[in-house]
């Protein structure tokens, strides 16, 4: 979350944008079910509505920006895409239009209002996948490895959330109720993997192979890795333990007894010149 | 190959030094790279004309007089980066404690500051001192005797103790300070003596010689400083006697010698000074480190974070 609003000011509107949406789901599932009045509702479609164009347009410019960088496919596959897609245009279609039009029922005949109904009976479980949105923006914009470890955890359990809400949703199986219950399950999974594990994750594994990675390549680079004690006998602090008593000491010796550092090089070079 | 280099092409050939400075660390490490390239002139190795052709639109011919002109420019660079510090130093400096180490009687501070100045000064442009400049002036760049100093002295540890034993009691912190400073200063004009020897040991009489004769040389500075600044080339493994002020700067001399990592604290990394004290603890034997001091600036390091 550090440095969010840092960020160039589409950032900081990709961000409302995703708390606005984060707040209005569960506020618009908890109105279909406690049956809140027409005024609510209708704030409810119209935010979702701005939201899910906005989101739909933010789709349409990257996914036309990555045509010119590195391929449309690398985008949607490898850099979050999909999770743009699913919400802007699957919410657009099956959650925030139906809504809209349900709303506005006395405009639509009946044939077409019952085929909305449809479509808005899926949107409860379809909603859940809002939080991916939430997932891709807690990653920020790093690609590191705990970044993209954090990012497939929480995501398969905010699918799997799905999934068991969509079940839900089937005659004889669950409550609407329950639907919110894991709204706010995905959320708080979310949160647990992108900020507080992959904290752990960085401080136990990305930082230390990044520490020694650096030592490995630049000459000049000598910190040693930290080494967690609680962790000591972590593969990867074993090899911490490895770069800091044997590589990073033969470097030392190396670099201190190169004969430009040692000073050892005639003196003859310096006075040929005078 | 003796064609006169016309004023455009000296002005080329000094955008092209400056280039070649700054493509060679010269920000960071003036002294290193001024010392890469005076090499790449002095060594004859390389033909100049070609090195400063890849940097220049026009080919240059490698010749004499462009050598020349390529080698003050380089000089000019690293004074102009180095001496600013070094100034800085001399005068801020008192040199008060120049009467407790000297028997000489009073002497006018400016004169003082002139000639160690001039010291300096000889030293960097002739290049004779090498690496062991670019030690001192890392020390007096990042204030490495400031901040420990400041840390010995509050914890009043053992090296407080040893320190304390050798130099005058009348010292302050402040001519503590200025006292090794003054010796970083002055041990890069002595380098080329250390380095004719060739020798990893200085034994008390070759240091009492060599303290004599350059006492003469660099009046008005004390032969204790002299001797002070001889016995810190010797790696305290093997010197006898007491060496707190001789270890310590033998110890940050190493320390400095390339500069000490400046970048922000890493996640996943130790500080910096910590780090580079733990590793030459492992390596204490090799080098000829005293470990009591190590042990007493690894801890410093660790506490504070640096």
């Amino acid at each position: 979350m550090k440095g969010l609003f840092n960020r160039k000011p589409l950032s900081v509107l990709i961000f409302t944008g995703v708390v606005i949406s984060l707040i209005q789901s569960p506020a618009a599932e908890a109105g279909r079910i406690f049956g809140a009045g027409y005024v609510f509702i209708l704030t409810s479609a119209l935010t979702g509505i701005i939201v899910d164009i906005f989101f739909t347009a933010e789709f349409i410019a990257k996914g036309i920006k990555s045509g010119d960088e590195d391929g449309f496919y690398r985008y949607f596959f490898k850099r979050d895409g999909w999770i743009d897609f699913l919400n802007s245009v699957v919410m657009l279609i099956f959650v925030s239009v139906p809504l809209i039009v349900i709303t506005f029922s006395q405009w639509s005949d009946g044939g077409m209002l019952h085929f909305f109904l449809i479509l808005y009976g899926i949107s409860p479980a379809l909603r859940i996948l809002r939080i991916l949105k939430l997932s891709s923006i807690l990653g920020g914009e790093t690609s590191g490895m705990a970044s993209r470890h954090t990012a497939y955890i929480a995501n398969s359990a905010v699918i799997v959330l799905f999934v068991v809400a969509f079940l839900t949703q089937l005659p004889g199986y669950g409550n609407s109720t329950g639907i919110l219950s894991i709204y706010f399950c995905a959320v708080i999974i979310v949160i647990l993997f992108r900020i507080i594990y992959r904290r752990h994750f960085e401080g136990t594994v990305s930082d230390v192979i990044t520490v020694i990675d650096r030592g490995l390549r630049r000459r000049n680079y000598n910190l040693q890795a930290r080494i967690n004690d609680k962790y000591a006998d972590d593969e990867i602090y074993k090899l911490a333990s490895y770069y800091n008593s044997v590589f990073l000491p033969a470097k030392m010796k190396q670099i201190l007894d190169d004969k430009r550092v040692r000073g050892n090089v005639s003196s003859k070079q310096s006075s040929s010149s005078e | 190959m003796s064609a006169t280099v016309k004023s455009e092409e000296a002005a080329e050939i000094k955008r092209c030094a400056e280039g070649l400075f700054s493509r060679y660390g010269g920000d960071s490490d003036p002294i290193i790279a001024g010392l890469f390239m005076r090499r790449i002139i002095s060594s004859g190795e390389e033909n100049l004309g070609e090195v400063i052709s890849q940097y220049c639109s026009d080919p240059c011919h490698d010749n004499e007089e462009l050598r020349q002109i390529f080698y003050q420019e380089i000089l000019s660079l690293v004074s102009s980066a180095v001496i600013p510090t070094i100034n800085r130093f001399i005068d801020d400096c008192d040199f008060n404690f120049f009467d407790a180490v000297s028997d000489s009687g009073s002497i006018s501070v400016e004169f003082i500051r002139e000639r160690i100045y001039f010291i300096f000064k000889e030293t960097l442009d002739s290049g004779a001192g090498e690496i062991i400049l670019n030690s001192s002036f890392n020390i007096l760049r990042y204030r490495i005797i400031d901040k420990y100093l400041d840390e010995i002295f509050a914890m009043e540890s053992e090296l407080y103790r040893e320190i304390i034993k050798e130099v005058p009691k009348s010292f302050s912190l402040k001519d503590c300070k200025n006292f090794i400073k003054t010796i970083f200063v002055v041990r890069p004009s002595l380098y080329p003596e250390i380095n004719w020897k060739s020798t990893k040991h200085i034994s008390d009489e070759e240091r009492r010689v060599i303290a004599k004769r350059y006492e003469s040389r660099f009046r008005p500075i004390p032969c204790r400083i002299i001797d002070e600044a001889v016995k810190s080339f010797n790696p305290m493994n093997v010197t006898s006697g007491s060496n707190a002020v001789a270890g310590l700067v033998y110890i940050f001399d190493l320390f400095c010698r390339v500069s000490p990592w400046q970048g922000v604290p890493e996640p996943g990394a130790e500080p910096p000074h910590k780090s580079w004290f733990s590793l030459a603890l492992i390596n204490s034997e090799y080098f000829g480190f005293n470990t009591g001091i190590l042990e007493e600036l690894y801890c410093i390091a660790g506490e504070r974070n640096w």
